[in-house]
């Protein structure tokens, strides 16, 4: 439901003639109702609707922050995030949508954390062990592959790819989360894709050359 | 339509902003270029495999660990003083009505210039009031008369001890303002874009550097001391105070 990418090419398959649509579910009435009644709830202290908006976020805010920080700091970054999440809530205004809002939060404190500690080895290497998806829908070795190349990828350009092709958000949310302009998040993103092509070079050429074997069976 | 405008266009192609003229002209040029057709399947892969991801499942117990953090927090906040607190609602209440407040504080900031032009242009008018601010009944300086008023300066031996107990308070002053403002800012930071927040750090740093550089030029000055010799890093400290209290009431830089 959240993901809703039309392919004109009619075929899962990636194929150089098929221009694949912003994967997107505008957020509903219902949605922003719910959100502004469990704001005004929080506000109030009401541990249930805490709890209820945690649940809401925690898989978003979670792995936003764990694709940009690594896994090792992920939780106690997370953990922050809700926190200020939490004590900031008397503060938003609604101004913007709520998620946009702690999409903001989630990135700059994982933004801040990166550059704020000291480079760790480990902490690529850790990015690598991240469990394989449980959808089999593309080639799994292929999905950890671009999981491993993440950690490669320089803090900006990897929020922006996360947040756009990850999260499905368009420009214009990306870059209000991030305090940029629309066009600094596109050419953001294009180097971001860039540099996973280079740096998927070798696996993606086999999984051009599997598609090209499964379609000449 | 070259390789070139292909790996120009190519995020734009995949992500369907392009428009439909650019998009038929390159998709002309991949049905004649092998090598720009598997660089645009490639960034097909990428994206498709990006969104593909699965999300990531948070551990079981990290609601109980945000819960005691929450908690841990409101007992600090029980600790802190009215003040404290005081100072934060006013902040709140000028992120919510920034016009109205501005208006009020632009009014009032009018009203004291005009008090203190006023002011200057009766001074001088009437230079009596000046004799008077200086004579010795007006203006205790005998050291009981100085205990009584309160300050520490007025009682140390010498003038250059009551000159470097001067500098030493003024610096007090200067110093807990910032310290105050920061905290304050603190608490806000987090809510403002990473941009935004990565330009006031830098202008933070930048202050820093020029008062650190000061402090080591000062460290140097034969006595005695001198206040004035003090108005340069004076004037770094009163910038750090302004960009301060401009992020503090404005809610970001």
């Amino acid at each position: 439901m959240d993901d809703d990418p039309v392919d004109i090419a009619a075929s899962k398959k990636p194929s150089a003639l098929a221009v694949v649509r912003p994967a997107r579910r505008a957020p509903t009435a219902g949605d922003l109702a719910d959100d502004a009644v469990l704001v005004e709830a929080c506000r109030r202290g009401e541990r249930r609707a805490m709890e209820a908006l945690y649940h809401r976020y925690k898989r978003r805010v979670f792995g936003l922050v764990t694709r940009i920080v690594g896994p090792n700091e992920s939780e106690e970054v997370a953990q922050e995030v809700f926190v200020r999440i939490f004590r900031g809530l008397g503060r938003f205004r609604g101004d913007s949508q709520l998620s946009t809002w702690i999409y903001r939060l989630a990135v700059n404190a994982a933004l801040s954390h990166v550059t704020r500690r000291p480079r760790h080895e480990g902490d690529e290497e850790a990015l690598a062990k991240l469990p394989a998806p449980e959808v089999s829908d593309s080639d799994p070795s292929l999905s950890q592959r671009l999981e491993r190349a993440l950690a490669h990828l320089p803090a900006g350009y990897r929020a922006v790819l996360v947040l756009h092709d990850i999260h499905g958000m368009n420009h214009e949310e990306v870059a209000e989360i991030l305090g940029c302009q629309v066009g600094t998040s596109k050419s953001q993103l294009h180097k971001a894709r860039a540099k996973m092509r280079e740096l998927l070079g070798p696996a993606l050429a086999a999984e051009r050359a599997e598609q090209r074997g499964g379609g000449n069976r | 339509m070259r390789c070139a405008d292909v790996e120009r266009l190519v995020t734009e192609y995949v992500d369907g902003d392009l428009d439909e003229r650019r998009s038929s002209a390159l998709r002309g040029h991949l049905r004649v270029c092998a090598a720009c057709a598997a660089r645009v399947e490639d960034e097909v892969a990428v994206r498709e495999t990006a969104g593909s991801l699965a999300p990531l499942e948070p551990p079981s117990d990290m609601w109980s660990a945000i819960d005691a953090k929450l908690a841990e927090a409101e007992i600090a906040d029980a600790r802190r003083s009215r003040i404290w607190l005081w100072w934060q609602r006013a902040l709140d209440g000028v992120r919510r009505h920034p016009l109205p407040v501005g208006l009020c504080g632009a009014a009032a900031c009018a009203v004291i210039a005009v008090w203190l032009v006023r002011g200057g242009e009766q001074s001088a008018t009437h230079p009596h009031h000046q004799l008077a601010e200086v004579s010795p009944e007006v203006k205790p300086s005998t050291p009981s008369a100085s205990v009584e008023s309160g300050d520490p300066c007025d009682t140390v031996a010498t003038h250059d001890e009551q000159t470097l107990c001067q500098m030493q308070a003024a610096d007090r002053r200067y110093l807990d303002a910032i310290a105050e403002l920061t905290q304050v800012i603190a608490e806000e930071r987090v809510g403002w874009p990473a941009a935004q927040a990565a330009r006031f750090d830098a202008a933070v740093a930048e202050l820093d550097r020029a008062a650190g550089d000061e402090l080591k030029r000062l460290a140097v000055v034969p006595p005695p001391p001198a206040v004035a010799g003090r108005d340069p890093l004076y004037s770094i400290y009163q910038k750090k105070i302004d960009l301060l209290s401009r992020a503090a009431v404005g809610g970001s830089p």
